[in-house]
């Protein structure tokens, strides 16, 4: 326990003082500018606007984010080879993992709080009354980048390309959004081939429709069993994965 | 008990290609032993094995022959892992860190904690000769300072054995006998010391052993105490050019 903390500590340290604030900066100025821009439209409509474009831009920032940081979380130790001096501690490989990875999240989770921060700002600003079912939303993409980090981090593993893991991970990003088609799909689908393939990425791919409470504002589980669960689940699943994958590296 | 036991261990690296995979033998049938307390040294030219016998050592790499023994645990241990200091060629270290934090993220994972680590990290400091920049980050920091901080963090757990992959590389003269001191001191402090290096010179100045190694294959152990002063260098040269030779009849 006491490793897994050590690593989140550094992994934290590193990751803010390096690119987080960056994105984060850029975020704000975006935010900035949606807000003259709506500026001119006039009372509630400026509220709802600013509301939703908010929302999906601390949606997507924060995945890109996550994207990018877990994708890079390992293979940049290996590049730069900083992981055999803490792989030649006695640490075990699962310990390493797991305190990056908590690491990452951890960063992701202070960089979506300060993107929710300058939102809440802004929406308080222009006479914005709060409501629970924003802070809702808001962990329903929290949850969205723990689900899409533990991805980028296994496909990372699994490659030698950031690019290519990258690919793989917007790929499933992208169908995480599209269960109920795949859905659809597989059930008109004919050919069995194709039937069991369509099937195979329905179960694979994270289904974010379980975590959009964006899109359904006024209807939200507040008590979140389903979606909690189904994170954790698809968390662990993957995490395992990713250590038996890290346990087999050489370096 | 030796402190390092290394038994036909044979290292091939595969390639994986879309055809066929390619195949490179880096370490062939390699045994030998270091002795505890001892100062070893592994000589080699470029590319003969010497960084693949260490990270098999360390468990960065898995042999594909043999086996290695750290003080008679078998690798990959966390228990050999505890007992050893490694400095790497170019010492890697986090860019974004300061030298205390850095040291402070290994001695916690080396088993080093509270307020013997804090005295740890200004004693290792010390002995590294590090006055300054000590809360600078890393980023900041010449090659020579990442090198004195590259042995504190190879020390900071106070390890039984020391490995270091070509400590000497890259040092300016004062630089090589700030290392030297170093590796002496830990040799008086009782610890093992298993160093690789080209540098023959400095080897014939430090080690009571060395092993000659090319091509992956141990050409031969020489002892210092049995050679005439000044002589490993040609017999190091003579030892690769018979090898050389073989290789190419």
């Amino acid at each position: 326990m006491k490793n897994i903390l050590s690593i989140v500590k550094y992994t934290v340290k590193e990751n803010i003082r390096h690119k987080i604030f960056y994105i984060l900066i850029l975020f704000a100025l975006a935010i900035i500018g949606a807000d003259i821009l709506f500026g001119v439209l006039a009372g509630d409509e400026q509220v709802r606007l600013l509301l939703d474009m908010g929302m999906v831009a601390i949606e997507i920032f924060g995945l890109l984010v996550a994207i990018f940081v877990s994708v890079s979380l390992v293979l940049e130790e290996i590049e730069a080879k900083t992981i055999y001096l803490l792989l030649s501690r006695p640490i075990k490989r699962t310990e390493y993992i797991l305190g990056r990875y908590f690491g990452m999240i951890l960063t992701v989770g202070i960089g979506l709080l300060m993107m929710v921060a300058v939102h809440l700002g802004f929406l308080l600003a222009i006479g914005w009354e709060s409501e629970l079912a924003y802070f809702y939303s808001i962990f329903g993409i929290f949850l969205k980048i723990i689900l899409i980090s533990t991805i980028a981090l296994f496909f990372s593993l699994f490659s030698t390309s950031s690019v290519a893991s990258i690919v793989f991970t917007i790929f499933f990003w992208i169908l995480g959004y599209l269960g109920t088609e795949l859905q659809f799909l597989s059930s008109k689908i004919g050919n069995i081939f194709l039937k069991i393939t369509v099937k195979f990425f329905f179960y694979v791919i994270p289904n974010f429709q379980y975590l959009n409470f964006r899109d359904r504002y006024e209807n939200i589980d507040y008590l979140m069993v389903v979606p909690i669960t189904y994170t954790l689940v698809y968390s662990i699943v993957c995490l395992i994965l990713c250590s038996i994958l890290f346990s087999k590296k050489e370096f | 008990m030796n402190a390092i036991e290394i038994k036909n261990l044979t290292k091939i690296y595969i390639k994986k290609q879309l055809i066929r995979n390619k195949k490179f033998l880096a370490v062939d049938n390699l045994s030998f032993e270091v002795a505890e307390g001892e100062i070893f040294g592994f000589l080699g030219p470029n590319g003969s094995g010497k960084t693949t016998t260490i990270k098999t050592l360390l468990g960065l790499l898995f042999p594909t022959e043999g086996e290695c023994f750290i003080f008679g645990e078998k690798v990959p241990s966390l228990a050999a892992l505890s007992k050893i200091g490694y400095l790497p060629e170019i010492p890697y270290l986090y860019k974004y860190l300061t030298a205390r934090e850095i040291l402070s993220l290994y001695g916690t994972v080396s088993g080093v904690s509270g307020n013997i680590l804090k005295n740890r990290i200004d004693e290792v400091l010390e002995t590294v000769k590090l006055k300054t920049g000590k809360d600078t980050r890393l980023g900041e920091f010449s090659k020579g300072m990442l090198q004195r901080v590259g042995v504190a963090q190879a020390i900071i757990h106070k390890p039984q054995l020391l490995i270091l992959d070509e400590p000497f590389t890259g040092l300016d003269p004062l630089g090589l006998k700030d290392m030297r001191d170093v590796i002496l001191k830990l040799k008086a402090d009782g610890k093992t010391i298993f160093f690789s290096s080209h540098i023959i010179s400095e080897a014939e100045k430090i080690c009571s052993r060395v092993a000659i190694i090319h091509r992956g294959k141990l050409l031969r152990i020489v002892k210092i105490k049995e050679i005439k002063p000044n002589t490993l260098e040609d017999i190091f040269i003579s030892e690769i050019k018979q090898e050389e030779n073989k290789f190419a009849e």
